[in-house]
């Protein structure tokens, strides 16, 4: 089995973290509305569409590959955020212009949340390329240190 | 002002070089569903025992995707270089790649 099951149990929840739960409430109901907004005003403007290839999805283990521009990536999102339901998460912009290696692809993985095990598409996890843990109204950083999931269609293969 | 320290401090630093006590070591401090303080020592992790590795990071902290909460660890757990999960188990048909990082409590690890 896995570790993840008991995450709750293997501590106490840090009371200054806990103390800010509403207002994290808040703001992500905010953000999604600035989300949709900022989304429309790209669409007016010039935004950069990324092409969807054939090469984008050969993608695979080994690879290097390079993470695309912000803008871009961002001028392809849904309104929540993400791309074929992969949330492009605010940690992940300092990756981008980077070149990685293709540690993975990710074809099925075990949804914490809903727990249970889902089936994905043309999604790659990069070697080095991990959460910082940082969020926003959170005092402390969480430690697990997991891989981000990348969307292949955010990424250019480099020969 | 509220935020709580560790119950106790990590004996092994970021960087340091630990080994993997041996499975008889471990064994001994499980209970019966191969935990420590909650924190499972999965089949995996059984084939790094005796062998040497760095401490990648101290995890203090671990947020529950679940719960959608943080929780500050009871004791320290460690994540060392490139040990990663390999996502089989016998409880679904298809391999997890998700990748996470395996979490070593710190009775189960000893200085070089």
């Amino acid at each position: 089995m896995c570790q993840l099951k008991d995450l709750d149990k293997m501590g106490t929840l840090s009371r200054a973290d806990a103390s800010l739960e509403g207002v994290r409430e808040g703001l992500k109901k905010i953000r999604r509305a600035a989300f949709t907004l900022r989304k429309h005003m790209l669409a007016r403007g010039a935004a950069v569409s990324i092409p969807v290839n054939r090469e984008n999805r050969a993608i695979g283990p080994e690879d290097r590959v390079k993470v695309r521009s912000r803008d871009e990536i961002l001028s392809a999102l849904d309104d929540e955020g993400k791309r074929g339901g992969c949330k492009f998460m605010r940690g992940m912009s300092e990756h981008c212009g980077k070149t990685y290696r293709v540690l993975k692809n990710v074809d099925f993985f075990f949804d914490e949340a809903r727990q249970k095990m889902v089936k994905t598409k043309d999604l790659v996890i990069l070697e080095g390329a991990t959460c910082s843990g940082q969020q926003r109204l959170y005092f402390n950083r969480c430690d697990r240190n997991c891989f981000f999931f990348w969307h292949k269609e955010w990424l250019e293969r480099i020969d | 002002m509220f935020r709580s320290k560790p119950e106790r401090e990590p004996r092994f630093p970021q960087g340091e070089r630990i080994s993997v006590r041996t499975r008889k070591e471990i064994e001994a401090g499980l209970d019966a569903l191969n935990k420590r303080d909650h924190c499972l020592m999965t089949e995996q992790m059984w084939d790094y025992c005796g062998q040497h590795f760095r401490v990648m990071k101290v995890v203090r902290h671990l947020f529950d995707e679940r719960k959608n909460k943080l929780y500050q660890s009871h004791s320290p757990l460690y994540i060392l270089e490139n040990l990663i999960c390999h996502g089989r188990t016998n409880i679904f048909p298809h391999q997890c790649d998700r990748s996470c990082y395996l979490l070593w409590h710190e009775d189960w690890l000893d200085n070089v």
